[in-house]
């Protein structure tokens, strides 16, 4: 015991020399030995100690090709959905253009497709942003349409856009027709939350008759559908009565629009004329 | 456990010589002249046995001289023996208790290469009718060539210590 303790002792002092001697010497026993036990030795030494090593760089290596593959598919990911947005809104245009050709022959002008490119924030019942212009032939006052009815009309425009007011707008005042009775009304919003009629206690007018344009002034042609009156109720002057109206196209989902492209000319009516008649700025005759 | 600032540059100096041997396995050889490559390896095992002293020199040559033999086709031990007697040698020159001077670091780097290849070709059992071949063709312009590659790294990493100026 005392022995060991001593050559442990001198083996820790010549540590430097002690380990030269065995590396050394191992390396040359194992030089010396014959090929079939330096191949067992290759594959004892490659099992044990260097694949592992192996294997947790190639671990790493692979998490960080993970990594970068997750990077990149959260931005093809991000790319794609903004892909798909655009694809989703050129499929509504799409769907809508669709469904306008089958209405396109009742009408006698021209028309030219748009899509809102945003809505008036301030004012609920709306003042929209259409991407035609007066590049596209569209000018002030045209009226605004979609497959299922009126929605509003050109107030203004620039090269590229123009700007539309709704009928929920509560500035706008559209004359109107019932389809079945032909006694005239006028459309308005009070606060751009719903659409009423205003007519005559005289005027034949009864729940759940279509209303269209009047198109005595011009500048809405006759004939064009806009929404289906509801309860009726009377003033408290008993002149007058209000029934709330259901447009058939509910202005709050409107995507894209066709402006008609009828001529000012054939307008009765200008608007700067309209303009001079006090709450009367936007009616349509 | 926390580890000292000295003990993290240890582990990081002993990092860099198996990180050497990879690079001189992968992209030393597209600098080869004439068939001849410099040891990278070679600057990083002097550096680290001049900076660490023979026994961390002794083992890394040994592991690293064993990792070699591996993935080589020659004798198993050949480079462990080299490399062990390489870094013993070498590593009594340890920077604490001895200061070379730039020149001498230099030289020392080209005589261990040559040294290591004469020792590696013996060890290999290759023949002593090849051996005066094999020194002037490869270990010599290989070491001259590695000097030069030295002359750089140790230009740019001087010794920290100024124990005894040879």
């Amino acid at each position: 015991m005392l022995l060991l303790r001593w050559l442990a002792a001198l083996a820790f002092r010549g540590r430097e020399l002690v380990s030269l001697l065995v590396l050394a010497g191992f390396s040359l026993w194992i030089s010396s030995q014959p090929q079939t036990v330096q191949s067992k030795f290759r594959l004892a030494f490659t099992g044990s100690v260097l694949y592992p090593v192996q294997a947790v760089v190639s671990k790493i290596v692979f998490r960080r090709g993970l990594q970068e593959e997750l990077d990149r598919l959260r931005k093809e990911n991000i790319r794609l959905q903004q892909d798909k947005a655009t694809l989703m809104q050129l499929s509504d245009f799409q769907k809508t253009l669709r469904e306008f050709e089958g209405i396109r022959p009742s009408l006698s002008y021209p028309v030219v497709g748009a899509r809102l490119v945003s809505r008036d924030p301030l004012r609920l019942g709306g003042l929209w942003i259409v991407d035609v212009g007066s590049d596209s032939g569209v000018t002030e006052g045209m009226a605004v349409l979609t497959p299922t009815g009126l929605v509003g009309r050109i107030i203004s425009t620039t090269n590229n856009h123009s700007k539309v007011q709704s009928l929920a707008d509560p500035d706008c005042r559209v004359a109107v027709l019932s389809k079945r009775s032909l006694n005239p009304g006028i459309l308005h919003s009070i606060d751009g939350s719903g659409v009423f009629v205003e007519f005559s206690v005289t005027s034949d007018i009864k729940p759940g008759d279509t209303l269209m344009t009047w198109g005595a002034g011009g500048i809405f042609p006759r004939g064009l559908p806009v929404g289906r009156v509801g309860a009726v109720r009377k003033t408290p002057a008993n002149v007058l009565r209000t029934a709330s109206v259901a447009p058939f196209q509910d202005p709050w989902s409107v995507h894209a629009v066709f402006v008609l492209l009828r001529p000012p000319s054939l307008r009765v009516m200008s608007d700067s004329l309209l303009s001079t008649i006090p709450g009367k700025t936007a009616v349509g005759r | 456990m926390t580890i000292s600032d000295d003990r993290k540059k240890e582990i990081l100096r002993g990092m860099l010589v198996p990180l050497a041997l990879v690079v001189q396995a992968t992209v030393v050889p597209l600098f080869s002249l004439y068939g001849v490559q410099p040891s990278l390896f070679m600057v990083a095992f002097v550096l680290f046995a001049l900076r660490s002293g023979a026994l961390p020199a002794v083992w890394m040559g040994f592991f690293c001289g064993l990792i070699l033999d591996t993935y080589s086709i020659g004798t198993l031990g050949a480079f462990s023996f080299a490399l062990t007697l390489i870094g013993f040698g070498t590593g009594q020159l340890h920077e604490r208790r001895v200061h070379l001077g730039y020149p001498l670091r230099v030289t020392l780097l080209g005589v261990g290469a040559f040294l290591h290849d004469l020792i590696w070709h013996l060890a290999s059992r290759h023949g002593m009718e090849h051996l005066v071949g094999f020194l002037l063709r490869v270990a010599l312009p290989s070491a001259l060539y590695t000097m030069l590659i030295g002359a750089i790294v140790f230009a740019l990493r001087p010794p920290k210590s100024t124990v005894r100026n040879w």
